[in-house]
């Protein structure tokens, strides 16, 4: 059996890194006493795969992973199962049934929708960014320096934003919250933190005069997963 | 002290979930409805101090209780102690992030001690005076328990009581007596006393200490009536109903020990010389299988650890460890539970059951033959022959290890240039042993990691007169021995000497080392066990600055009638026992496992029948 399962990682858990979220969810795994798929090999783990990674400081409300079971089972009650063993802030919304056989997770991925809490120490900062938005997205290409593999690469950012805005800002406390869409997945990838290194050097803020946080408000898929490979429960 | 505030301290540093806390059962508790505030402070950093058992017992234990609730506070990494002053942000707890001033009680494991300054720099994070009488009753009581207690004294000046042994064993006990004092308004001083009528409860104010002209101790005496002249410690005698945290915390963080680890006895019978903690923790006592099943099965279930390990001073001596391990891999293996196996005796390895316990996952095989040559073993009665250690090798070998972990100490009492060489001759030997089994039936290489400590002379030991070799005398021993181990396949690892020089000082300190300790303190000396923090130069001038000179505690040989700084201080076992088995090592003389006959340590004088 293939079980789709979606979960929220919430403000208790905000610190943890993808790795730490994963050995946690085998555990959670692991206390529902579930007929899992073992990994072969050395060190047989859960047969498990998550769509996304979850960066250290940032938020989720739509979060996937997928794991495999051994046996039929009902999957009637599994989110309320998955819960009652959950640290606080780890979240589970739903389990579904889908395919055995279909591509991984996170060859589907395509977006993601951020909201992101920029805290400034100078008012200064604060008031530049705010005012800079607009040149920033206006301008033709925003060069900035990426770290690979294989060292530095200059990369442009711009025909990567889908859409970056102002949501709010706070004059009190210096705080702005930017809405942010941006392609997620292999075939196009931007992650959050490089578009806020840009803005934020475009806005002349420098690195400890300010905190950003995200949010991962949705997921997106190429296709809606459950619609095209969801299996019904007799 | 709001979210954003919060989020943005952990957004400054390395690793915040060393302090983000919501761990898997951590206990939450409501403020308003807990009458006292315990703070466990483990003076390490996180990934240490939640690989410790003690502190998953401890804090599982007071928090059982509804009037208590524990909250549990490591030492800040450099960027955040950085960020705290900086801020002017107090040391907080993980569970409430409180300021740890905000505590009744401060209680503290001495592990290791080098990490009195940490301790001590906790404290002066927290805004709390590290001197004990500049404290106000409105302070936190400050108490240290754990392996150092039983040398507390150069943490005298600081403390305002220390536990000697078990301390589950008391601490109910202890915090009814504090919930009593405290809903009756006493003074500290009050609540010391009959705290101190506690067993195992040591009050260093209630004690004075003199010094004769030549600097050795002259005296060591209760102040008051009512207290003890020896404080004997606590013990757990019924180990195996004994508390056992089976939902216990989980951290998110990868910790060093990160499995259930099941205390299968406490204690050892062998009476290694060197070793403190098979004095300290005297007598034996064992778990029953049964209990061991059923604790390990809930704990397990409760956490959802895919690892476990046997803990024990000496696992391998366990009185049925086969029937245990058996018993373990039959029940766990379908689950793929990993069971490992650390401080395993060379003598009671054999590769069969070694066999069936690696079948899930093939952890590292460890050694540690202490010392290179028999005469040497014999002397601290580590009596295991060098045929049994290879036999042993070869076996692991044959079934399929290659790669084996050997510990080493230089400096024991007694040691020649010869002995020291013949460390590599046995590694030497070892590695010959794989190589003689053919090539179809071993894994291709050998891989061998040797490393070497400086024996540090504890007290409560047989070698606790024993002065340990000076800097100079242990630099020359490792050279003599790095010029002979270039092994192929071998790693050899070693350190400088310097930090364990400044143990050796403190683990047979007395009281005037608080001066040196608070100076180190204010000077920023802390996180001394990590390289790229130790500074030598900067403790060598505080002990300077105080005239203290630290060959002194560390490489003085005392004598049979020298009142020690902790005779004052009690294991259990008997000063005569311990002053035979010193001359006895002189002589290379061994003394068998207790096991095969009591050898009269004192353990069953002081609690009778115990073993």
């Amino acid at each position: 059996m293939h079980i789709l399962i979606k979960y929220e990682k919430g403000e208790e858990v905000r610190f943890i890194s993808h790795l730490e979220m994963l050995r946690t969810m085998q555990r959670i795994l692991r206390r529902c006493q579930l007929p899992l798929r073992w990994s072969k090999g050395f060190n047989p783990h859960p047969v498990m795969s998550f769509a996304s990674a979850t960066a250290v400081g940032t938020l989720s409300d739509d979060e996937y992973l997928d794991i495999y079971f051994d046996l039929d089972i009902s999957i009637n009650g599994l989110t309320e199962k998955l819960n009652a063993v959950s640290p606080v802030g780890i979240k589970f919304m739903s389990t579904d049934e889908i395919a055995e056989k279909m591509p991984s997770l996170t060859a589907m991925l395509e977006t993601a929708n951020y909201d992101i809490s920029v805290y400034f120490d100078k008012k200064e900062d604060y008031n530049n960014a705010v005012n800079a938005i607009k040149g920033f997205l206006e301008m033709n290409e925003i060069i900035t320096t990426k770290r690979s593999k294989k060292g530095f690469r200059e990369i442009d950012l711009k025909p990567m934003i889908k859409s970056m805005s102002i949501k709010s800002h706070d004059d009190d406390n210096l705080c702005i919250v930017i809405d942010a869409f941006l392609p997620m997945g292999s075939k196009m990838n931007l992650s959050p933190k490089l578009l806020m290194g840009a803005y934020l050097k475009y806005s002349n803020v420098e690195d400890k005069d300010a905190d950003y946080f995200c949010h991962r408000t949705k997921t997106g898929f190429i296709y809606d997963v459950i619609e095209k490979w969801g299996v019904e429960e007799f | 002290m709001n979210n954003i505030i919060w989020n943005r301290l952990f957004n400054k540093v390395e690793k915040p979930v060393r302090y983000s806390g919501g761990e898997f059962n951590m206990v939450k508790k409501d403020l308003d409805k807990v009458e006292i505030r315990y703070l466990f402070a483990f003076p390490d950093v996180y990934e240490v101090g939640m690989s410790h058992l003690g502190l998953k017992i401890m804090y599982h234990l007071i928090n059982k209780r509804t009037d208590t609730w524990c909250e549990r506070a490591f030492s800040p990494w450099v960027d955040m102690e950085e960020q705290l002053i900086n801020r002017n942000i107090p040391l907080f707890s993980i569970e409430s992030r409180s300021p740890i001033s905000d505590f009744d009680i401060i209680g503290a494991t001495l592990q290791y001690e080098m990490s009195y300054t940490n301790l001590l720099n906790m404290l002066k994070l927290g805004n709390i005076p590290l001197l004990r009488e500049e404290r106000s009753d409105e302070h936190p009581l400050i108490m240290v328990g754990g392996p150092c207690a039983y040398n507390p004294e150069p943490l005298a000046d600081f403390i305002d009581l220390a536990v000697i042994g078990d301390g589950e064993e008391i601490i109910n006990q202890f915090l009814d007596l504090f919930k009593e004092w405290k809903q009756n308004n006493g003074s500290r001083d009050e609540f010391l006393y009959s705290a101190a009528q506690i067993q195992g409860i040591y009050v260093p104010s209630f004690y004075d200490v003199t010094y004769n002209d030549d600097d050795t101790v002259k005296s060591i005496k209760p102040n008051r009536e009512g207290v003890p002249d020896v404080v004997t410690k606590t013990i757990v005698t019924d180990f195996e109903n004994a508390f056992y945290p089976e939902d216990m915390i989980v951290p998110y963080m990868n910790i060093i020990h990160d499995r259930v680890v099941m205390e299968i006895f406490r204690g050892c019978t062998r009476g290694c010389r060197f070793c403190q903690a098979g004095m300290l923790y005297r007598p034996i006592r064992e778990r029953s299988i049964e209990k061991i099943m059923s604790l390990t099965e809930k704990t397990l279930k409760s956490t959802g650890y895919d690892e476990l390990s046997l803990s024990s001073l000496s696992t391998g001596d366990y009185s049925d460890i086969h029937g245990l391990v058996e018993t373990m891999m039959n029940k766990y293996f379908k689950d793929r539970i990993s069971l490992s196996l650390p401080s395993l005796r060379i003598d009671s390895f054999s590769g069969k059951y070694a066999e069936q316990v690696q079948k899930v996952r093939k952890t590292g095989l460890t050694f540690a033959p202490e010392a290179g040559s028999q005469r040497l073993r014999d002397v601290i009665n580590k009596g295991v022959n060098e045929d049994d250690m290879i036999k042993s090798s070869t076996e692991a070998f044959e079934a399929g290890w290659d790669r084996v972990k050997l510990y080493f100490m230089l400096g024991l009492p007694t040691e020649t240039d010869e002995d020291v060489l013949g460390i590599a001759a046995l590694v030497r030997k070892v590695r010959s042993a794989f190589y003689s089994i053919p090539k179809d039936k071993r894994k291709r290489g050998f891989r061998g990691v040797v490393s070497t400590s400086y024996f540090v002379p504890k007290a409560h030991t047989p070698y606790q007169w024993f002065g340990q070799d000076t800097i100079e005398e242990f630099s020359r021993k490792q050279a003599l021995l790095g010029s002979n181990m270039r092994i192929k396949g071998v790693d050899y690892n070693w350190h400088e000497a310097k930090l364990s020089h400044l143990e050796a000082v403190f683990a047979r300190g007395d009281r005037r080392l608080g001066k040196v300790l608070k100076r180190a303190v204010m000077e920023g000396c802390r996180m001394d066990g990590w390289d790229e923090h130790f500074d030598y130069n900067k403790w060598m001038k505080c002990f300077e600055d105080e005239g203290v000179d630290t060959s002194f505690y560390a490489n003085r040989h005392m004598n049979k009638d020298d009142i020690l700084p902790w005779s004052h201080i009690s294991c259990g076992v008997s000063e005569d026992y311990l002053w035979q088995e010193y001359q006895k090592s002189l002589d290379g003389e061994i003394t068998p496992d207790c096991r095969e006959g009591c050898i009269n340590c004192g353990v069953n004088t002081t609690w009778k029948g115990v073993c």
